[in-house]
C-alpha cells in the first residue's frame, strides 16, 4: 500500500466521493471537497474515516483543518504513505 | 520515577486503571481541586486513553498524575507569577489533565482552549483563538507540537509565547509549590456565547467543589462500582466538569475516546462501556443519533451495565432517543437508564438531574395554547397533531441549590407556566473574566442568576423549552424558532443542511420571520421543488408567514459546542452577506445559443 502513487489516492478519493456527487460532476484535483461537493461535516469524517482505513494511517485534525481541496488531501496522504 | 527527559516519563502501563479504589468514596467534599487529586492518588483509579479502535493508548493513575502535574506546577511557579492565565489546547490527553492540575499546584488559572474541528477549518479557528487571547490576557499557551505553527500564527499580533506539552520537561524546575487556596479562582472556561464574542467564565475553587459535590453525590450517586466513559471535548463544561475535575473529586475512573475519534467512529464509544463496565456516560442527543446512523450490527455489545446514560448540553429530543433505545434494547440498554439532565457553563454545569430510572418522562403539550398563554398544557386528542410538542424534563434542582421560574414581570410563577428560569446556589460563578457588561446582565447583585432559557415546573421538575434570547414574538405569540427549523427540515423533499429562523427589521407588527435553509445543490428545478413544499409546509404546521430563503452550505454560525447562534446567523443576514440562491440575477450574462 505504501507505493499507492497521486493517481491511485486520486481515484480512490473519488470513489469515495461518489455517494456524495449525485449529479457526477467532475472532481478536479482543484475541487473544493466542501465547497463544490455535497460533503457535510458528518460526511467528511466518514470520507476520512475510510481513507484511514484503506492506507492504514491517521490523520490528525490539524491536518484535516488544513485541507480544503481533493488536491491536498491527496498530497496529505500521500505524505503520511511515506511518513 | 519521573525524569526530566519528557515523553519517557510516561509509564508503560499496559491495563486501563481499576474500577474500584480500594478506599472510600468520597463525594468532593474537598476545599480545593488539588486536594482532592491529593486524595484520588491514593487510591487505584485514574484516567485512561483509548484510540479510535478502542484500543489503550495510555492509563494515568491519579497518584501518577499527581506526581506528574506537581512537577510541571514546580516549573510553572518560576515561569508565571500567581494567578496569571494559561491557555491550554484542550486534547483529550495525559498531558492536558497534568497541566490542567499543574495549574492548581502553581496556583494559575487555566483556560481550556477548543481545538480545529473541520476540513478546511483552520482560518475560523485561528480567528476565534484570536478573539479569546485578545480578552483573556494569557501569560502563555501551552499545544502539543503539532499545533504549535496554528496557535502562533493566530497569535500572531500578541505577544504571547506558545510552549508544546513536549518541552514543559525542559523548563526550570523550582523546589516550591503555590497552591491554590479556598478562595481562589480555579480556570477560566470558554463555553458560552457565540464563537465570534467568546465569554471567560470564571470558576473559583468553591463553586467548582460545590458543583461537583452536587454532580457526584446527589446527580449521579457515585458508588465504588461505578466507572465513567466519555467522548465530549475537553473544552465543553460537560467534558471538562463532567468527565475530568468531577471524576478526579470523587476518585472515578473515566475511559476517553477522543472526540475526533468520536465523530469518526462513534461505536466506539459503546464498545469501550462494553469492554470495560462502564456506568456512568453523557451525551448531547446528536450522540445517540450518531450512533444509530452508524451502527452496522457488525458485533456484539453488552450495555447492560450502564446504569446513567446522561443527556444534556443541548435540548434533548425524545425521538432520537427513543431510536437509540429501539437499536440497542437487545444488547441490554436499559430505557430506564436514560437520565436527561440541565445545566450551563455558568453554574460550572449541572443544575438538575432526573432521578435514577426514571428515563425520558415526557409531556407533549398544545403548542397553540402555549403560544398564546405561556401555559404548558397537555395536548388531547382534540389536539391537532401540528400544535403537538413533545418536552423531556430534566429533574429537580441540586440540594443547596434553588431554581425558580419568573415571568417577564418577574412574578415567580407556580406549575405548567412557562417563564425564565432563574438560578441562585454554591455552583453559581462570580462572573465572566474582565466582561462587566455581560456579568452584569446574567449575574444578580442577589446571588440569583438569569440563564437565559425558559421553562416550566412539570411534578416539581424542570421543564426547559428553549433559550428566551432566540424567542420571536409575533402578533402576542411566542414563536420558538427550533419549530420552524425542524419544520423545514422534516418537509425538505432533498436533503438539506442545517435551517435558522429569527425575526427581522423593527419591532412588533412590521417584523418579519425569516427562515433560512441550506440546501446541498444549486439545480434550479429542485431549489424551486423545495421552496415550494417547505413553504407549504411551515404554513401548515406553524400558521405564521415565514419568508424563506435557501442558502448555500456553510451558511450557519455554530458555536464552539455546535450549538446554532441564530444571533449571528441574522446578523449575517442583515448586513447583506447571505447569498440568496434562488435570486434571479438581473445581470445574467446571455448564453451564446440564445442568440
Amino acid at each position: 500500500m505504501a507505493q499507492a502513487t497521486r493517481e491511485q489516492i486520486y481515484d480512490k478519493i473519488c470513489e469515495l466521493l461518489k455517494p456524495y456527487n449525485p449529479q457526477n460532476r467532475k472532481i478536479t484535483l482543484q475541487s473544493g471537497i466542501v465547497s463544490d461537493l455535497e460533503v457535510d461535516s458528518v460526511a467528511v469524517f466518514d470520507l476520512v474515516m475510510e481513507l484511514e482505513d484503506h492506507y492504514d494511517i491517521s490523520i490528525s485534525m490539524e491536518q484535516v483543518s488544513d485541507i480544503k481541496t481533493v488536491g491536498e488531501l491527496v498530497n496529505c496522504v500521500k505524505e503520511l504513505l511515506e511518513g | 520515577m519521573l525524569t526530566e527527559k519528557g515523553p519517557e516519563m510516561t509509564l508503560v502501563t499496559s491495563l486501563p486503571t481499576a474500577t474500584s479504589r480500594g478506599k472510600a468514596v468520597r463525594h468532593s467534599d474537598f476545599k480545593t481541586l488539588h486536594e482532592g487529586l491529593d486524595y484520588a492518588a491514593t487510591c487505584l483509579t485514574g484516567l485512561n486513553f483509548f484510540d479510535g479502535k478502542g484500543v489503550l493508548k495510555t492509563a494515568l493513575p491519579y497518584k501518577e498524575l499527581r506526581e506528574r502535574a506537581i512537577d510541571t506546577a514546580k516549573r510553572l511557579v518560576k515561569f508565571a507569577p500567581k494567578n496569571a492565565r494559561i491557555g491550554i489546547a484542550a486534547v483529550t490527553s495525559p498531558e492536558f489533565a497534568e497541566l490542567f492540575f499543574a495549574c492548581q499546584y502553581a496556583g494559575l488559572v487555566p483556560a481550556p482552549l477548543p481545538l480545529p474541528v473541520t476540513l478546511g477549518g483552520r482560518g475560523s479557528y485561528e480567528r476565534q483563538l484570536q478573539r479569546m487571547a485578545d480578552t483573556g490576557d494569557f501569560h502563555a499557551l501551552f499545544a502539543p507540537a503539532s499545533m504549535e505553527t496554528i496557535m502562533s500564527s493566530a497569535l500572531n499580533d500578541l505577544n504571547v509565547p506558545v510552549v508544546a506539552f513536549e518541552d514543559i520537561a525542559a523548563m526550570p524546575i523550582g523546589d516550591s509549590l503555590r497552591p491554590h487556596g479556598p478562595d481562589d479562582l480555579c480556570y477560566i472556561q470558554y463555553s458560552s456565547g457565540s464563537s465570534s464574542s467568546p465569554k471567560g467564565i470564571l470558576g473559583t475553587q468553591h463553586s467548582v467543589t460545590s458543583n461537583c459535590r452536587g454532580i457526584t453525590r446527589d446527580g449521579m450517586g457515585i458508588v465504588d462500582t461505578d466507572r465513567a466513559t466519555s467522548w465530549l471535548p475537553m473544552y465543553h463544561d460537560m467534558g471538562l466538569i463532567g468527565f475530568m475535575i468531577a471524576p478526579i473529586l470523587s476518585q472515578l475512573t473515566v475511559d476517553y475516546i477522543d472526540p475526533n475519534d468520536f465523530t469518526r467512529r462513534p461505536i466506539t464509544w459503546l464498545q469501550l462501556i462494553s469492554d470495560h463496565k462502564g456506568t456512568l456516560s453523557y451525551s448531547p442527543t446528536f450522540g445517540y443519533e450518531l450512533c444509530v446512523r452508524r451502527w452496522r450490527a457488525d458485533r456484539e455489545l453488552d450495555l447492560s451495565s450502564w446504569r446513567a446514560a446522561g443527556i444534556g448540553g443541548d435540548m434533548v429530543r425524545p425521538e432520537p432517543l427513543t431510536e437509540f433505545h429501539k437499536t440497542f434494547a437487545e444488547m441490554g440498554f436499559d430505557e430506564g437508564a436514560f437520565k436527561p439532565s440541565y445545566g450551563l457553563a455558568e453554574t460550572t454545569l449541572a443544575a438538575t438531574f432526573a432521578p435514577h430510572g426514571q428515563g425520558l418522562k415526557k409531556h407533549t403539550i398544545d403548542m397553540a395554547r402555549y403560544e398564546r398563554t405561556s401555559e404548558a398544557v397537555e395536548a388531547t386528542d382534540l389536539t391537532p397533531e401540528e400544535h403537538k410538542r413533545t418536552f423531556v424534563a430534566c429533574g429537580t434542582v441540586l440540594p443547596e441549590h434553588e431554581i425558580e421560574i419568573r415571568s417577564f414581570d418577574g412574578d415567580v410563577l407556580g406549575e405548567k407556566k412557562v417563564g425564565q428560569v432563574f438560578l441562585r446556589g454554591p455552583s453559581v460563578s462570580p462572573g465572566y473574566f474582565r466582561n462587566q457588561q455581560a456579568t452584569e446582565a446574567s449575574f444578580a447583585k442577589d446571588g440569583w442568576l438569569n440563564t437565559g432559557d425558559l421553562g416550566y415546573w412539570l411534578d416539581n421538575q424542570l421543564v426547559v423549552t428553549g433559550r428566551f434570547k432566540d424567542l420571536i414574538l409575533w402578533h402576542g405569540r411566542n414563536i420558538w424558532p427550533q419549530d420552524i427549523e425542524w419544520a423545514a427540515q422534516a418537509a425538505a423533499p432533498h436533503r438539506c443542511g442545517r435551517a435558522c429562523a429569527f425575526a427581522s427589521g423593527g419591532a412588533g407588527d412590521e417584523k418579519q420571520i425569516m427562515l433560512l435553509l441550506e440546501c446541498r445543490t444549486r439545480d434550479p428545478e429542485l431549489l424551486d421543488e423545495i421552496y415550494s413544499a417547505v413553504t407549504a409546509a411551515i404554513r401548515l404546521e406553524v400558521g405564521v408567514p415565514v419568508k424563506l430563503m435557501l442558502v448555500p452550505r456553510a451558511t450557519m454560525i455554530v458555536t464552539s459546542s455546535g450549538k446554532l447562534s441564530r444571533a449571528r446567523v441574522k446578523d449575517k443576514f442583515e448586513t447583506g452577506q447571505v447569498i440568496d440562491l434562488l435570486d434571479k440575477e438581473p445581470m445574467k450574462i446571455v448564453s451564446s445559443d440564445a442568440r
